[in-house]
């Protein structure tokens, strides 16, 4: 079964009852505005990054960065849950799994597009990142083990649809260590900044992997939902189940996350450095409280806790609602995040500067944006597509 | 046609007279009792002086001809323009120095500021470095300091004088120069203390002027 | 001796004692222990994080350079007439825009009993002797000079990820649209210092002697002499962050 060609391997895996003109054009519509929107990234090197990105001296970092912490710490979250599954193979989500690892990869290489023209000289990465690295750097590790985590990933997928077991569990297992490890690192890039006292300290790297397994469970109910309203059909028991398991994970780490995010807030105003005080009041009463209360909080937070509630882990339509308002709700607390810690301006008291600095994102940043989202969405149709067979798993092992 | 013909002109020549009246009206009031324009004669060049016609004319009781004709022309404007006009000539006995020589009228380099007013915007010095500002007024009125306690020993009048000059340097003041006259810790404050009493810096210099500190230093975008 | 007249003592404490008998000791003691290499690693670090615990300037006899550059600040000097800026762009080609320079002077002003006061204050890059830039440059593209202290760029290398910008607490760094990289001030290293001047060109332009610059290792440079004036006031920008910055400032 191995040595199948690659074509009698797509026999195998794709799916027929996908091939339909609508499914077509969603999928031809996105591939468009992945152009479009990576073309506003990809004028930044003819351009120049400074001219059509707005981020400044001051605030170095803006809406690219989180977007890309975003779908990071997703694929972190997809992937753990894919590996748990795979390496015991009892839980109820390992029938949906080979979906998760399929949807990890398209998430981490919307991050890597993202982050791919954010930075200045991405050419200079690939030969010094190899010549001349740096043990002390988080972004070194960061970016090192996520580029790891996909290999092993890809090599998974390939043993999943060549039904090499073996090898899907063990590359799987390594895939989910190394994301783990870059979520961490990615947490680490902040928190051991003591000059923004916002991101500064040891909380933050759970914080991102709370968040990582909170998004990870809201797209898989919202990805496993999808692919059933695509085809039009109604899950089996045994998927449901597992779609189920994950929304029981959602629930469960949407209350950690809630504790998390009260005390992290909380603490700014118990003492400690001015700056980052400052920086959580932008979040409170300052330029980011709308984005805070009703983006993060209600849209985020609460809102999904009450559709969880109503849905009494049953619907499954009204949990994958509440897994894409989650994701909405994080993909505002990166950007949050960000902002907050880069906004305080380190010369508060001197000319006159004020306590918020200024950034709204660019055009073209909100055109990457829109990119790296249709990579997930083109992504997401082409993998049931191509290789639909394989996620829709009647039995697992 | 005609009718329209009519109206036009009348409106034409009467929008004229209109601006000729209102013209003489504001530069050439006539005053009968100063003999002259109402409003003091300000003349700009060399420097800014004022003179009141009627103090001359009504309250001293001077003829038309003790002045006009030898030392002024009836024309206005004519004095300035003959480059002249300067402190030096007017202690030679020209000009005001006629009369103004401590005997007829007081001298002409003496009150200063019957005629000469004290500039109200502040001089900001921008040689041998950005920025210095300096207040008159502070020191005329707050301080009570004449023209002379200044002017021409520490500073001359001519304004640009000091800073052409390549020792206006905080070194001449120590040495007891320009404003180190009175600012050497016992008239004044040394002027090698509370540097930024005066210097306000190129920050302070563009927020006075006006001027777009980032124009070309634009942070971004 | 009972505990009662040991309290009597006093305490000579270890900070009191001349670092060579401390040493002494803590061979001694390592020797005894057998942990020789923890030992002179946990000296190593030690040595570049070197500061008396209530001080900002670097505790004597512990310098990690054979040169060790830093620069003093009289604060009060500065009358922001800004020749320092205009110097340093010109002689280290810093670009306009963008928010690009090496060195620019804050203002501050306030208003005490109706009298308004300005401040004005010189900042630089702090070359830190713990400096969070080049901790977490992925590329090595900023080190610390071995031979001075000095935080130097390594353009080539830098991929422009601009975690040096968000990590530093001073803003001491820029993208230079020109190079493509990220720059910083690096006290003229390469302009005048290989030429072998002996001061920045903003120290050299500077009308106030606002700026004075040198080895702080060296007992005859006037920097190290205005560091170690006991009646001298000497403070840093940010020490809560733990970078141990090089730049001190003072009232003159």
């Amino acid at each position: 079964m191995a040595n199948n060609s690659i074509t009698t391997i797509f026999a195998q895996t794709q799916d027929t009852r996908l091939a339909t003109p609508g499914m077509n054009r969603a999928t031809i519509f996105f591939l468009i505005t992945i152009v479009a929107g990576l073309s506003c990234g990809v004028a930044s090197f003819f351009f120049g990054h400074e001219a059509i990105y707005n981020n400044t001296r001051e605030v170095p970092w803006g809406m690219l960065i989180s977007t890309y912490a975003f779908w990071a710490i997703t694929s972190t979250g997809l992937c753990i849950y894919a590996a748990i599954s795979h390496l015991f193979g009892g839980t109820r989500m390992a029938i949906v799994s080979n979906r998760m690892v399929w949807m990890s990869i398209v998430c981490i290489l919307a991050a890597f597009a993202t982050i791919g023209v954010e930075i200045a000289s991405p050419h200079r990465m690939i030969i010094y990142n190899i010549l001349s690295p740096n043990p002390t750097s988080n972004i070194w590790w960061m970016g090192t083990l996520y580029g790891l985590a996909v290999g092993c990933m890809i090599v998974e997928f390939f043993g999943i649809i060549t039904g090499l077991a073996r090898i899907a569990v063990i590359l799987g297992t390594a895939g989910a260590v190394a994301e783990v490890l870059a979520n961490s690192c990615l947490g680490g890039v902040f928190a051991t900044l003591p000059g923004r006292p916002y991101w500064y300290g040891g909380q933050l790297p759970i914080y991102f992997l709370t968040a990582a397994f909170l998004s990870g469970a809201a797209a898989t109910v919202l990805f496993n939902h999808l692919a059933y309203k695509i085809r039009g059909e109604e899950m089996s028991e045994a998927v449901k189940l597992g779609v189920k398991s994950a929304g029981k994970a959602m629930t469960l780490v949407l209350v950690l996350y809630s504790v998390a995010t009260f005390w992290r807030l909380i603490m700014y105003y118990v003492g400690g450095a001015e700056l980052g005080r400052i920086a959580a009041g932008a979040l409170i009463t300052g330029p980011l409280s709308v984005n805070f209360w009703v983006l993060e909080v209600c849209v985020g937070l609460i809102i999904p806790l009450l559709l969880i509630i109503l849905s009494r882990l049953e619907n499954v339509g009204m949990m994958a609602l509440a897994g894409l308002l989650i994701l909405v709700g994080q993909f505002v607390a990166r950007y949050d995040l960000i902002a907050a810690g880069l906004l305080v301006p380190a010369s508060l008291g001197w000319d006159n500067v004020p306590t918020y600095l200024d950034y709204v994102p660019s055009i073209f940043e909100f055109g990457v944006i829109i990119g790296s989202i249709s990579v997930v969405a083109f992504g997401f149709l082409m993998g049931e597509r191509v290789f639909g067979k394989v996620f829709d798993q009647k039995e697992h092992h | 046609m005609n009718k329209n013909f009519v109206s036009a002109v009348g409106v034409t020549m009467l929008a004229g007279t209109f601006l000729l009246v209102s013209h003489a009206t504001a530069t050439e009031e006539y005053d009968v009792k100063a003999f002259g324009p109402k409003s003091p004669i300000v003349w700009q060049k060399p420097v800014k002086v004022v003179f009141e016609h009627r103090v001359h004319t009504d309250d001293i009781g001077l003829e038309c001809g003790a002045c006009h004709g030898e030392l002024f022309a009836m024309q206005r404007g004519v004095a300035p323009r003959t480059g002249k006009l300067s402190m030096a000539s007017l202690a030679e006995g020209q000009f005001c120095g006629a009369c103004h020589d401590g005997e007829t009228a007081f001298a002409s380099d003496t009150n200063c500021i019957a005629c000469h007013v004290v500039p109200e915007d502040p001089i900001v010095w921008t040689k041998p470095v950005k920025a210095v500002v300096f207040y008159h007024q502070v020191h005329t009125e707050e301080y009570g300091l004449d023209c002379d306690s200044c002017h021409n020993d520490a500073f001359a009048m001519k304004k640009g004088a000091a800073e052409n000059s390549s020792n206006f340097t905080m070194k001449a003041l120590y040495d007891g120069q320009y404003c180190g006259k009175c600012h050497d810790g016992e008239t004044a404050f040394a002027s090698n203390t509370l540097c930024n009493t005066c210097h306000i810096g190129v920050k302070g210099y563009n927020r006075m002027t006006g001027a777009d500190p980032h124009a070309d230093e634009q942070s971004g975008h | 001796m009972n505990i009662k007249d040991l309290e009597k003592e006093e305490n000579e404490g270890i900070d009191t004692l001349p670092s060579e008998e401390r040493r002494k000791f803590l061979k001694m003691g390592l020797a005894v222990t057998g942990v020789f290499l923890g030992g002179s690693v946990l000296s190593l670090t030690a040595v570049k994080s070197a500061r008396a615990v209530d001080s900002v300037i670097p505790a004597e006899g512990q310098y990690p350079y054979s040169k060790h550059y830093g620069m003093i600040m009289r604060q009060n000097n500065c009358v922001d007439c800004e020749k320092c800026l205009d110097a340093c762009r010109e002689t280290n080609h810093v670009p306009v825009g963008h928010g690009a320079w090496r060195t620019t002077i804050q203002e501050r002003l306030t208003t005490v009993d109706d009298v308004e006061q300005r401040e004005f204050r010189p900042i630089l890059c702090n070359h830190c002797n713990r400096p969070p830039c080049v901790r977490v440059c992925p590329t090595k593209a900023t080190y610390k000079d071995p031979e001075t202290g000095i935080v130097v760029m390594d353009y080539k290398k830098c991929i422009g990820c601009k975690t040096c910008m968000a990590a530093c607490p001073y803003n001491a760094r820029y993208f230079n649209h020109d190079k493509y990289a990220i720059d910083k001030c690096n006290f003229c290293i390469d302009t005048r210092l290989a030429q072998g001047k002996k001061d920045t060109a903003c120290v050299a332009v500077c009308p106030a002697k606002v700026r004075i610059f040198g080895d702080i290792k060296d007992k005859s440079t006037e920097i190290y002499q205005l560091l170690h004036e006991p009646d001298n006031k000497i403070w840093v920008l940010r020490p809560e962050t733990g970078a141990l910055p090089n730049v001190f400032y003072m009232n003159a």
